[in-house]
């Protein structure tokens, strides 16, 4: 039972662990878009 | 259907397989309950082959077209591959132990697996050496292509080569099968994987093309 209670904990481990991962590298990059946004906004640069 | 509809419906669909492998699914005779690693193991390991696959297929559009978006999705495919095959040997080891009293053995399949983790670990390292995003491309379908070689002869390890990883219960030939119930309960698990790798390449290139923009607005600035 030990063995398969740590085989599953491995899978949903992993799984939500890099699903996670994905999420606030999603939420930085957006964050770092609107930063360079508005720098392009205030300098007047076409994009 | 957006990739949060996918999200949900992945969710439903592991609570689901969840279900099938500890509920539905029967006690195999002489393993026991350590043998319900089996539905996920192995569910990992094909979705794993199916997400290389993807690899291989946009490598060679990637190769015909010289269209960056192949190549975004090969990338993406190859780590969620990598994650895939991550699962499936880790859950295989935990299963070995106390069926097969070793951690690990260096039988065909195994070590075409483990080769395999290595040839896609190397792709996406590949990736990250090479700056211009053309050269790259090509490097890494070239690379993909051939090591999705590995795929078809380590699918095919257990049925041309004596191993001590068991034979094929799944479209192994006349002397395999599986109970029913059990290849009910694989079949919803098998599901299940297919929603999650749906939603995770999703995810995942949503992740991509925001990197995209950041890089053109990054040089849009430095360029001034």
């Amino acid at each position: 039972m030990n063995w398969l209670v740590v085989a599953y904990s491995v899978f949903f481990i992993a799984i939500f662990g890099y699903t996670l991962m994905m999420s606030r590298k999603q939420k930085d990059l957006d964050r770092r878009i609107e930063e360079l946004r508005s720098l392009i906004k205030d300098s007047n640069i076409h994009e | 259907m957006t990739n949060k509809m996918v999200g949900v419906a992945s969710l439903m669909g592991m609570v689901t397989a969840l279900w099938a492998v500890f509920v539905y699914a029967p006690n195999e005779a002489t393993m026991g309950v350590v043998q319900r690693i089996f539905y996920f193991h192995v569910s990992a390991g094909m979705m794993g082959y199916f997400a290389f696959f993807v690899v291989f297929v946009s490598g060679i559009a990637f190769l015909v077209n010289r269209d960056l978006k192949w190549d975004r999705v090969a990338r993406c495919s190859a780590e969620i591959g990598v994650l895939f095959v991550t699962v499936n040997i880790a859950m295989g080891i935990l299963w070995a132990k106390p069926i097969w009293g070793i951690w690990w053995t260096w039988d065909a399949r195994l070590t075409l697996q483990l080769l395999l983790w290595i040839l896609f670990i190397s792709y996406l390292m590949l990736g990250a050496y090479i700056a211009d995003p053309l050269k790259r491309a090509s490097l890494q379908a070239v690379f993909g292509i051939l090591a999705f070689i590995d795929v078809p002869i380590n699918y095919m390890a257990i049925r041309w080569w004596r191993t001590q990883h068991p034979s094929p219960v799944i479209a192994g030939g006349t002397d395999s099968g599986l109970d029913p119930d059990m290849y009910i309960a694989f079949m919803i698990t098998l599901a299940a994987f297919m929603l999650l790798y749906a939603y995770l390449l999703g995810h995942r290139l949503a992740v991509e093309r925001t990197r995209e923009d950041v890089e053109y607005f990054e040089q849009l600035v430095h360029s001034q």
